[in-house]
């Protein structure tokens, strides 16, 4: 929480940021929060540290 | 044969030179000993007998401050050119330091800042006349030139600057830390530390005796490097962390961040509550710390 905070304060968005604790036996769960992230930071473009990181 | 010294000020307050000066009759074991060829805080040298000098030819110089304009700029790498040791003294140079923290702004918005909207201006006007172009945003002094020795605090104590110049006339270099603060500090800890309640600093008075994180102040050690003497701690003032990152810490307020993480029991903290006890967090954990952050500025969308 407090990390997302922070990188909030220096212009990265918050959901870049997510952290899960998915259990060996939990597959469907693994594939399900992956395709999830995948799919929001497809949705947010390019991390804006990478196009401003002179 | 006097040693040829040269200390230099960029951006800053003249805090450190302040503590320097703070060794009173100290400073008459140590002055004897020194040629001041360049002060141009408190001596009447200009740029231009700086310039004059041959390259190398400064035993030791000290930088103090930040590269804010190209002025500063110009002036550090002069100095790197003309003395045999440099040496950064304090924070800003070190790592940034409190002046590091506008790297969150652009420099329209702090100009539009200080110069327009601050409360106590009477006649709004950004001067732009005989003044050196301001640089974008604070990268820490190492990164533009190489350092011999770096003497972290804001500003480091008078002990630290006399025993590093002590030291440097014998020709040997400040040592490196190899605590954290906590380590120095006098407080009673215990074995394993557990915050229950958040404080801000100005909210009731702490246990003298105590740790401060057990009271639930936010207090910097467990990321902080040694070498104050635990000088706020003792007097009841959580760390603020001016001494900058512990041995083999990369990033102070990540490290802080992580130590936070560990030992706050989230059964009675909840980590939105944490949250907005801390408030500022780029303030907090990277107060003189930020331009040497593995996010050194306020990233903007490429437009």
């Amino acid at each position: 929480m407090l990390l997302r905070k922070l990188i909030e304060e220096l212009g990265i968005e918050p959901e870049r940021l997510r952290l899960e604790w998915i259990s060996a036996s939990e597959g469907s769960v693994l594939v399900e929060v992956m395709n999830d992230f995948v799919e929001k930071l497809k949705e947010l473009g390019p991390s804006p540290l990478g196009s401003n990181n002179e | 044969m006097p040693v040829k010294i040269a200390l230099a000020q960029l951006g800053s307050c003249w805090g450190c030179y302040q503590s320097f000066m703070d060794n009173y009759e100290g400073l008459l074991d140590i002055l004897p000993e020194l040629e001041i060829v360049f002060w141009h805080t408190v001596t009447d040298f200009k740029y231009k007998d700086l310039e004059s000098y041959e390259d190398g030819s400064i035993d030791i110089g000290t930088i103090e401050g930040v590269c804010r304009t190209e002025e500063d700029l110009h002036i550090l790498k002069l100095m790197r050119k003309k003395c045999k040791v440099l040496i950064s003294l304090g924070s800003c140079s070190t790592y940034g330091g409190i002046y590091g923290l506008l790297n969150l702004y652009t420099m329209d918005e702090a100009l539009k800042r200080k110069f327009i909207e601050a409360e106590s201006v009477a006649e709004p006007a950004i001067p732009d006349e005989d003044v050196p172009k301001m640089l974008d945003f604070i990268v820490p002094n190492r990164k533009i030139v190489e350092f011999d020795a770096f003497l972290p605090g804001c500003p480091p104590t008078k002990e630290d600057i006399a025993n590093a110049l002590v030291g440097l006339l014998k020709g040997e270099l400040p040592p490196p830390p190899k605590r954290t603060l906590c380590d120095e500090c006098p407080r009673e800890k215990s074995e394993v530390i557990t915050i229950r309640q958040l404080k801000r600093d100005y909210e009731g008075i702490p246990d003298p005796d105590k740790c401060l994180l057990e009271q639930g102040y936010i207090c910097m050690g467990p990321a902080t490097r040694e070498g104050c003497g635990a000088l706020c701690t003792s007097a009841g003032v959580p760390c603020r962390g001016c001494y900058g990152p512990g041995p083999n810490v990369i990033d102070q307020g990540a490290k802080m961040i992580s130590a936070l993480g560990s030992i706050v029991d989230y059964e009675v903290i909840s980590p939105e509550e944490l949250v907005e006890k801390v408030g500022d967090a780029a303030g907090t954990f990277y107060n003189f710390f930020l331009p040497s952050g593995i996010i050194s500025k306020t990233v903007r969308k490429a437009k």
